[in-house]
Order: structure tokens, then C-alpha cells, then sequence
């Protein structure tokens, strides 16, 4: 039951044409990056390093909104409905429920990222000017250890780096997932976190010049493994907190 | 024989604080069996819908027992009964996607039909599979009808309605009406919670007035309906003064009415015996209605003794 939850979730979500806007407009700026602003450069960096920095560009800004807006909304939608109380009737538990929501909501933003990240990285192969060589450089932001796994394995690198973003989407979205549970109005739950989100980075004294120093300082202080540690246990967390919580409310 | 529904001294009380609660339901007796379609009327927020919902496992009771199914539906129950289909109030569902496109996705939980099941309960509800209307642009009839077919495509064994003729058209009510009736005939358990006596009457085996979370009575049609009297037309005032001597003669007490020749007189002797005698005493009777318990005058008494 929980399995065909998902797949009818993966299903619906990637029918949605909103979806596919946003995905489009996300992909149509990392090519613009990589393209563009990266051959700009007075040393242009390496496929790898290009589609890095795009994506460093672009993610910590848009990621939340594109995943919030695409797919986050799917369990308020449920709730706002009556389709919540459907489901729960036809014998499923409602930890189950929210658990399938949660996954098939990850799977759909994870297969939308990947969509465009994998057009980045084609086009990173094949832009002309970028640099063929992997150099030290290539990345401006990267503490010391990540610097040389980067060195050492450029594309594994690429690839670990790729499924961080993934990770951290699911995060998010997991943090929708529990907001779901109390606010079942979908344009509240997609669109305020993210506000939220931006707000906070903009107003913190030492992020204002730079916002993009505030998505680094874990990046910065430790290695790509503490971010991914980072994900996962809010992930967990959240997840745990969800199921939880929902799990002993009820349908009134 | 086993009850699909059995309710046993069923109380729920919410929380509004720490020190502030209001019981929406007072010890609530009731079952439900096979084929049979119970009634619940009564007032807004009379706990219609709460027991509704506690009957699905969608809320859970403060006290008592709740069997639906042969499952017992306690406070962290593992398991909820999946033959059940429910029509809520005001049924909405995904707004982007059309209304086939919704019961595929129900469908798919369990697994057990398929798309020409969902065509053959849309086209039964009255709706169109091939619409491609999102079901967020339904009117709220459609919706309704599309709440119905999502409750009743995979034939549960206990179906509840809440106020499902809400929105519906006369049309819309008639088929519903002869719609539940054959649900009930091939072995569907029907709970139907209206506040439209009418509709409630018509097509119920049994029937309880709700009040405040309390059932204040359980009818059974065929039960005996008490009777007071009878109204006569007649057509003329002779007429109508040989009725009032027919009356004294009888001891039963005699009042004219507020129409030309009308009159009402309340006895025991039944309709037939006194049309009989009537007409033999050379009385043109125009019209007679006997003056019998309605389900609208026992549930205005019903609600008049709980006050």
C-alpha cells in the first residue's frame, strides 16, 4: 500500500506543468552559468568546477523555491482536500500516509533536480573555452580536504556534490511536510518558509554583502561529509517529528 | 449474527484547554447490520459528523467501544478496516487533476479495480470519465456526486454518507435515493447522516435523532406510529354537524377547523371503521387525513423533551 502511494505521488507530481516551468527556468540558468558567466572568467574553470559553481551560484537561493512551489505543497493540497481522509479510510495508517507523502515528495524533487543537473553537466562537457585541465583553483570556496578529493577524483566529486543538493532539498521538504501537518493551506506552506528563508539571510549582519558566505560556512569550516551529516540529521529529525506528531493527530 | 457496526457506550470529548472540554458525544448505543440503512438526523453539530468519523477511525472515542468490520477501533489500533467507503461533507479533492484522474489515485491504494470499475461508478454517479475538467473547477454537485462514486467503487461493505445530497439537484436526490437502496440490496451496510427529515425518511430502515451527542430515539419503519385522530373535509354544514354528533356520540373530542366545512376530531377509532359509519349516515366527505406521528413530529418532540 505504502509503495503504491509513492508511485501515485511521483506520478502526480511530475504531471504537474508547474513542475516542469521551474525546473526549465533552473536549468535555463546553470546553462546560463556555465556558458556564459564562467567563460568570462579570466581563467575559465574545468567542466566539473563549472558545473560546481553553478550550481554553488544558483542553489542556495533558488533551490528552496523551486522545490517548495513544484512539490511541497502536495501534503497541505491533500489535507485542504478531502483527499486525506480518503486515503486514511481506505485502512491505511497514517504514519504510513505521511511517510509515503514524504517519499514520493523527495523522489519527484530528486528526479527534477536530476533532470537538470544532468543538462549542466552536458552542457559543461560541451561548452567550448572551459578549461581543460583540473586545477587547484578551480573552485574558490573549498576547505583543504575537499580540495583534494576534488584533485583526486574530480567527477566523484561532482557527483557527491550533485547528491548533496538532492539531500538538501529533501530536507526542506521534510520541513514542509511537518509544517503540512498543522497548516494545511498549500500557498502558506510553499511560499513562507522560503521567505522565511531568504529573510533570515539577508538580514544577518554577516551574510548582507555576501549571502553566499552563510550557505558556505558549513562548506567552509568543515568537509563535504559534515554537510551530509548536517542533511541527514535534520532529515531524520524532522522525518521523526512528522510521523510522529501526525501520527497521533486527528481528522476533525 | 455479527454487527458491522457496533457501538457501545461511544463518548468523545474535545479539549479546549487545560481546564475547558465539551463532550460532542454522550454514551452513544448503536449497530448497524447488513443491508440495512440507518438514519441519524438532528440539528447542526449534533455529532453527526464526529461519529461519523469516529466510525472510519478517523477520530478516536474518549470512551467506550467502537467494532466496525469485525476490527475494534481503539486509541492506537494497528489495523483500520479498508471495506468502508465515506462520503464527508462537502467532498473537494487534487484541483489539477480531473475527476477520473482523482479515483484512479484512490483506486490505487488498494489495488483491487481498475479503469473500467472507475468509468462504469463515474458514469453511474452521473458523471462524465472523458471530462477533462480539473475537479477543482466542479460545482458542488459534481463534487458530491464525485465523493459518491470515490465511496462506492470498490463495493465497501459498510458505506457512511454525510449529508450527501447536499448540492444535489431534485434529479441528483431521486437517484441517489434509488442508488443507496440498491447499495443496501446487495449487502451494504448504509450510515446516512442528513438534517433533511425528508430525505432521511425515504429511504432509511431505521432511523435516530441525534441531539447534543445524545441519541434521543431509534425508529424502526414498521414500527407501530401512534395514532391521534383524523382531519375531515366535508360539504356542507349539515355534514359537518353530523360529524360532531358522530364524535360526542363516541366519546372523541371535536374542534372545526380554520377552513370552510373542515374539522378535527381526536380519536382511537380508526380511519376506515368511521369513513364506514360516516358515509352510511349520509355524510359527503370531500377529504380525511388521519392524524398520525411523522418522523418530523417525533423529532420536534424528541428535541422539544431534551430542551
Amino acid at each position: 500500500m505504502l509503495i503504491r502511494i509513492v508511485i501515485q505521488e511521483v506520478k502526480r507530481l511530475l504531471s504537474r506543468k508547474r513542475s516542469w516551468i521551474l525546473i526549465s527556468a533552473l536549468t535555463a540558468i546553470l546553462v546560463y552559468d556555465i556558458r556564459v558567466s564562467d567563460l568570462m572568467r579570466d581563467i575559465p574553470p574545468s567542466p566539473p568546477a563549472a558545473f560546481v559553481r553553478a550550481i554553488q551560484d544558483t542553489f542556495f537561493w533558488l533551490m528552496p523555491a523551486i522545490v517548495g512551489v513544484s512539490v511541497g505543497d502536495s501534503f497541505a493540497i491533500d489535507r485542504r482536500s478531502s483527499i486525506s481522509t480518503f486515503v486514511l479510510t481506505r485502512g491505511i495508517k497514517r504514519q504510513k500516509y505521511i511517510m509515503a507523502k514524504g517519499i514520493g515528495m523527495a523522489i519527484s524533487s530528486c528526479l527534477l533536480l536530476t533532470v537538470s543537473m544532468l543538462i549542466a553537466i552536458i552542457t559543461a562537457l560541451s561548452t567550448k573555452g572551459l578549461s581543460s585541465f583540473i586545477r587547484a583553483d578551480d573552485l574558490g570556496m573549498l576547505n583543504s580536504g575537499d580540495r583534494a578529493f576534488y584533485l583526486a577524483h574530480p567527477w566523484i566529486f561532482t557527483l557527491l556534490y550533485a547528491l548533496l543538493q538532492m539531500l538538501a532539498s529533501t530536507s526542506y521538504l521534510t520541513t514542509l511536510l511537518l509544517l503540512s501537518v498543522w497548516v494545511a493551506n498549500p500557498i502558506a506552506v510553499s511560499i513562507i518558509p522560503f521567505a522565511i528563508y531568504i529573510g533570515t539571510i539577508i538580514l544577518l549582519p554577516e551574510t548582507a554583502v555576501n549571502p553566499e558566505v552563510y550557505f558556505n560556512l558549513i562548506g567552509k569550516n568543515g568537509t563535504m561529509f559534515h554537510s551530509f551529516l548536517f542533511f541527514a540529521t535534520w532529515l531524520v529529525l524532522v522525518a521523526t517529528i512528522a510521523i510522529v506528531v501526525y501520527g497521533k493527530r486527528e481528522e476533525v | 449474527m455479527e454487527h458491522v457496526v457496533e457501538l457501545r457506550n461511544v463518548c468523545k470529548e474535545y479539549r479546549h484547554s487545560r481546564k475547558e472540554s465539551v463532550e460532542v458525544l454522550h454514551n452513544i448505543n448503536l449497530t448497524l447490520n447488513r443491508g440495512e440503512v440507518f438514519g441519524l438526523i438532528g440539528p447542526n453539530g449534533a455529532g453527526k459528523t464526529t461519529l461519523i468519523r469516529i466510525m472510519c477511525g478517523l477520530v478516536r472515542p474518549t470512551k467506550g467501544s467502537v467494532k466496525v468490520l469485525g476490527i475494534e477501533l481503539t486509541e492506537m489500533n494497528a489495523q483500520l478496516p479498508t471495506e468502508i467507503g465515506v462520503v464527508v461533507e462537502n467532498p473537494s479533492f487534487i484541483p489539477d487533476l480531473t475527476g477520473r484522474e482523482n479515483l484512479r489515485l484512490l483506486a490505487s491504494i488498494r489495488g483491487i479495480i481498475g479503469d473500467s470499475e472507475i468509468d462504469a461508478t463515474l458514469r453511474l454517479v452521473g458523471l462524465d470519465p472523458d471530462n477533462k475538467i480539473p475537479a477543482g473547477k466542479y460545482s458542488l454537485g459534481m463534487r458530491q456526486r464525485l465523493g459518491l462514486a470515490q465511496a462506492i467503487m470498490e463495493k465497501p461493505k459498510l458505506l457512511l454518507l454525510d449529508e450527501p445530497t447536499n448540492g444535489l439537484d431534485p434529479k441528483g436526490i431521486i437517484e441517489l435515493r434509488d442508488l443507496i437502496r440498491q447499495i443496501a440490496e446487495q449487502g451494504t451496510a448504509v450510515f446516512l447522516a442528513s438534517h433533511l427529515l425528508y430525505e432521511v425518511e425515504q429511504v432509511c430502515d431505521r432511523i435516530a435523532i441525534i441531539k447534543n451527542g445524545k441519541i434521543l430515539k431509534d425508529v424502526r419503519k414498521g414500527d407501530p406510529v401512534p395514532y391521534h385522530g383524523f382531519h375531515i373535509q366535508v360539504s356542507s354544514a349539515n355534514d359537518l354537524l353530523i360529524v360532531e354528533q358522530w364524535a360526542n356520540k363516541h366519546g372523541a373530542s371535536f374542534a372545526k377547523g380554520s377552513g370552510v366545512f373542515e374539522g378535527k376530531v381526536e380519536t382511537t377509532i380508526p380511519v376506515p371503521a368511521v369513513v364506514r359509519k360516516l358515509v352510511e349516515d349520509g355524510v359527503n366527505i370531500e377529504s380525511i387525513i388521519p392524524d398520525k406521528d411523522t418522523l418530523e413530529s417525533t423529532f420536534l418532540q424528541a428535541i422539544r423533551e431534551e430542551l
